[in-house]
């Protein structure tokens, strides 16, 4: 079985192969001439369709595990299949309204099924309510390096994340098991299975939630703004009158602040382009009213980031908003309204995405950094390489002066000696606790960049602290989760399944550098965190295990259990279309 | 899907081709990392996290984008707004952990990083103390713009000690340290911290007044309290004017070192300077009734700020920046910095406002992209559409309505 469509970073392996060399001849050739000899390809799609050939097993094992009833087989005609368990000692914990258990790293032992499955589920070995669901996260092919077949005949094994949930009724619980499948792959038949492992497994368990939404009730004044914000970019794209599509890609901020001086937090709300700004002006009792036209700040332009903040000093909180290509700043005028008073332009139209402020000159008012990302037509600017772009639009900083908001970005040193890298999001904070703010700029394309702030200008520190972080960059957040009294940094990446099938594979642009292969490679890994160690900083994502945020935008910390200690948040997910299949 | 189409050439860049590739792959419908669920962890204060995304009500598969923390119902916990690209594009998430005791810290201007030192366990040998690092950042994530008021909760036994703030070009003092009085909700404007009113739910602390606060708006004072001090104040002046009231006692250790250098610096600005000075340090219980029209000004400038339900401690020095009408701009306790002053006495007394407002934003060559001129409600919206004939899918409305989760 052949997947609906070869995998986007399958697309950038296939380029960076042998078969990309041909690509890059002097004669164009056509996708379908190279198709016909090309056996690196062929291999990332035998690849594919050896992780989609396991689909049915995968299937049955998610209803075995939700329902009960018998396993899914093992084995084939008369090769008896194994469930091997390698846990080592569960080590369990205790937190502010939580408990959890984890174990893993133990020597593999045959077991029956009942067996491997209780050892998944824990308490939990009822099932019933439970909602089982797989995730294939790598694949290795010949992974005893017995030698391949023909025809995609051979062995090959899956990497599988399993997650079963109860969070309908208390206490609530959920169990992360990580598997490995062996399979068995022949051209005639589907897959066989030929053992599957239980790594690790975690289980939490809580008595309520520990966040409930309250969408409804806080809109209960103004349902007509709960329905405007209950379509989805995919709804609207097909309606509004310019979304382009880096609306569409839902890249819209939100601020608080208090837009009255009641004391109570409001929120403001960027929209995509043709849809107007919200600012959700917060009632005594909690629920919203909308007053952003009324106000003057229901910009219908595409707005991107946004800040809610005393920009002058007065003790009013104004607001910043990156329309497009200008960051225009709206100072609240004591009478209600909001005025302009300031704008920040870049050089050309390029948008601002991520926008902050520091007050770098400590004149009392802040000056204002904005990020830039891609042109307002997606595909027109083309960051080369992938991994590591530096022909990404400018960034700019500006000071916040009595004539206006001058670019000052060059004679402060916030600039790429090397070019720019597609960034998302910039981040003001005194990372060293020197006394002034240094800033992290968080790149898509290019290794992030830490920028120390010492004697007037600011300076790119990235390789003295082991700050650079080359994933896919979208957002960062600092705190000191493991209160050892300095701060740490999460950082949002990508995470792709496709792209650990496929950039990890010998076929996967073989001919290419091992630099670049490496650098693709670290961009479907998944999120970073960064603990500060003394003079510098070292990822610990994956002993810390919170690597995988999945496609992660903005995580960010938060106290969830009231235990005193940051937790963490991270919204995932790229794009969900409408046809089921997924890259 | 193929990279290239049989009828595309390629461009002979593998990156450009590869880019053409994914975008069409996105525009074609296909999920890219799609049906992905959102993320949260619990610190297991083990230096690990343990995945709860299910049982923390944070699993939402929207393709999630912004998460923006705020108290909103001020009960000592952070809630959450969170952003998606699709089905319900703004969700209002309630922490439910409602700490019994919380500190609760606004960052002012510029935020900063707090260390804020608890207390915990009984007094005495058994306790300790412990130090929590906060950042109040102005941003953080991707394209959210956190509150300025964050809370740290507080376990059984402990208390706060002290919150030292971090920051401060204007003064040049890169850390201040100030403790808290009881009842009061801290404020972090640059190198100082105000005095704020109290939320629902109460703060912890002991101990002085802040350094310098900064008045939300300007405070007029009373003309016969100023007669009383002796204050020079006009209705309606020609011109603006600042002038900074010293109130210090001869037996305060602090007027009598440090003030002094201050005073001297000021004299060179633009800022005129009058001395208050008491023979012997005072409280407001024990002043001497010859100064009680003194005092009673003071408490009018204090109360401003603490609220009239505080109980205040008046201690020496105490500075105000008053306007030439006699309204108060800002409060300085203990020690001077005269450069701050002088930046004060510009931005809020001399020239408060900023030249360059403009009625309305434009963008030139570009028409506007208001909505149809459709007014803002959704309803209103949908019957712009229907009357210009933009709606060809009978089923469209009938699908958003169903909020397209």
């Amino acid at each position: 079985m052949r997947p609906k469509g070869r995998q986007v970073l399958g697309l950038v392996a296939l380029l960076l192969s042998p078969i990309g060399g041909r690509l890059s001849a002097a004669r164009p050739v056509l996708q379908s001439e190279v198709a016909e000899d090309a056996p690196a390809a062929e291999a990332l799609d035998e690849i594919e369709a050896l992780a989609e050939s396991a689909k049915p097993w995968l299937e049955a094992f998610e209803r075995w595990l939700g329902t009960g009833g018998e396993p899914p087989a093992l084995g084939t005609g008369e090769f008896r299949g194994d469930w091997w368990v390698a846990l080592g000692p569960h080590v369990q914990g205790r937190t502010e309204g939580a408990r959890w258990s984890r174990a893993r790293g133990g020597e593999p032992e045959v077991q029956d099924a009942a067996t491997f499955a209780a050892a998944l589920l824990g308490e939990s070995s009822d099932r019933g309510e439970g909602a089982v669901h797989t995730k294939v996260v790598a694949t290795r092919v010949d992974p005893e390096g017995l030698g391949i077949g023909g025809g995609g005949i051979g062995a090959f094994e899956l990497d599988v994340r399993v997650e079963i949930e109860d969070a309908a009724s208390p206490p609530l619980w959920q169990v992360v098991g990580a598997l490995t499948i062996g399979l068995l792959s022949s051209e005639e038949d589907a897959a066989s299975v030929t053992h599957v492992e239980l790594k690790s497994v975690e289980r939490v368990e809580v008595d309520s939630p520990l966040l409930v939404e309250k969408t409804a009730a806080i809109f209960q004044a103004q349902p007509e703004v709960a329905e405007l914000l209950g379509v989805g970019m995919d709804r609207w794209a097909q309606r509004l009158d310019d979304p382009g599509l880096t609306a569409w890609f839902g890249h819209q901020g939100l601020a608080v602040g208090d837009a009255n001086g009641d004391g109570r937090d409001d929120l403001y709300v960027a929209m995509p382009s043709g849809l107007p700004n919200l600012l959700l002006v917060q009632q005594p009792d909690g629920t919203v009213l909308d007053r952003a036209e009324e106000l003057g700040v229901g910009w219908l332009d595409d707005t991107k980031g946004v800040l809610f903040i005393d920009v002058n000093g007065d003790g009013r909180d104004d607001i910043v908003s990156a329309l497009g290509h200008v960051i225009v700043v709206q100072y609240q005028d004591g009478q209600g309204m909001f005025q302009i008073g300031g704008w920040c332009v870049a050089p050309d139209e390029t948008p601002f995405y991520g926008i902050s402020a520091t007050d770098f000159d400590g004149d009392g008012d802040l000056d204002l950094f904005g990020a830039r990302y891609v042109t307002s037509q997606y595909g027109k600017s083309v960051p080369v390489p992938f991994h590591e772009a530096r022909n990404g639009p400018s960034n700019h900083f500006f000071r916040n002066t009595e004539r206006g908001f001058q670019d000052v970005t060059l004679p402060i040193g916030l600039t790429s000696a090397d070019g720019e890298r597609f960034s998302l999001a910039g981040h003001f904070l005194d990372f060293d606790r020197d006394g002034d703010d240094d800033l992290y700029v968080v790149n898509d394309f290019g290794s992030n960049q830490l920028f120390e702030f010492d004697g007037g200008k600011f300076s790119d520190v990235t390789a003295t602290f082991g700050a650079a972080d080359p994933g896919a960059g979208m957002g960062a957040a600092w705190s000191d989760y493991d209160a050892d009294g300095d701060l740490d940094l999460y950082v949002s990446n990508m995470f792709s399944s496709a792209g650990r099938r496929v950039a990890f594979q010998a076929a996967f642009a073989e001919e290419r550098p091992e630099s670049e292969r490496v650098g693709i490679q670290r961009l479907s890994l998944g999120n970073t965190l960064l603990r500060r160690d003394g003079d510098g900083f070292t990822d610990v994502a994956d002993a810390s295990n919170t690597r995988m945020g999945r496609w992660a935008w903005g995580a960010t910390f938060v106290d969830l259990n009231g235990d005193g200690r940051d937790d963490l948040v991270s919204p995932a997910g790229f794009l969900t279309g409408p046809e089921p299949g997924d890259l | 899907m193929a990279p290239l189409d049989a009828e595309e050439k390629s461009t002979g860049d593998a990156y450009l081709d590869a880019w053409a590739a994914i975008s069409r792959s996105m525009e074609s419908g296909i999920s890219w990392s799609g049906h992905e669920h959102n993320v949260a962890w619990l610190n297991a204060c083990d230096g690990t996290f343990v995945e709860a995304s299910a049982v923390a009500g944070f699993d939402q598969v929207e393709d999630g984008r912004v998460v923006c923390k705020t108290d909103w119902d001020r009960d000592g916990d952070m809630d959450l707004w969170l952003r998606s690209r699709n089905g319900v594009t703004l969700r209002y998430l309630e922490n439910q952990s409602n700490p019994a005791s919380f500190v609760e810290v606004t960052g002012l201007g510029r935020r900063t990083v707090l260390s804020i030192e608890l207390v915990s366990g009984a007094s005495g040998e058994d306790s300790s103390i412990i130090e929590r690092v906060i950042p109040v950042p102005v941003t953080d994530g991707y394209l959210s713009a956190p509150t300025r008021r964050v809370t740290l909760a507080l376990g059984p036994g402990e208390s706060v000690a002290a919150i030292e703030g971090e920051s401060v070009p204007a003064s040049g003092r890169p850390v201040r340290r100030f403790d808290l009085a009881g009842g009061q909700v801290p404020e972090l404007e640059e190198s100082a911290v105000a005095v704020g009113s109290p939320g629902e739910r109460g703060v912890l602390a002991e101990s002085p007044l802040p350094m310098r606060t900064v008045l939300r708006s300007p405070l007029p004072l009373p003309p016969e309290r100023l007669d009383a001090l002796g204050v020079p104040h006009e209705r309606e002046p020609a011109v603006p004017a600042a002038r900074l009231l010293v109130v210090r006692s001869s037996e305060c250790p602090t007027c009598r070192a440090v003030l002094p250098d201050a005073l001297a610096e000021l004299e060179k600005s633009e800022v005129p300077v009058q001395v208050i000075e008491f023979p012997v340090s005072m409280d407001l219980a024990s002043v001497d009734p010859s100064r009680a029209s003194t005092a009673a000004a003071l408490c009018t400038i204090l109360e401003s700020v603490t609220g009239p339900a505080g109980s205040v401690e008046l201690a020496l020095p105490l500075s105000v920046l008053l306007d030439s009408t006699g309204a108060a701009h800002t409060i300085y306790q203990g020690d001077l910095d005269a450069g701050a002053v002088s930046q004060d006495a510009t931005s809020f007394v001399l020239d408060p406002v900023k030249a360059a407002f403009r009625p309305a934003w434009g963008r030139p060559g570009r028409g506007s992209r208001w909505f149809h001129g459709a007014p803002r409600s959704f309803d209103s919206l949908r019957a712009a559409l229907l009357s210009q004939g933009l709606d060809s899918d009978e089923h469209f409305f009938a699908a958003i309505s169903a909020r397209n989760r």
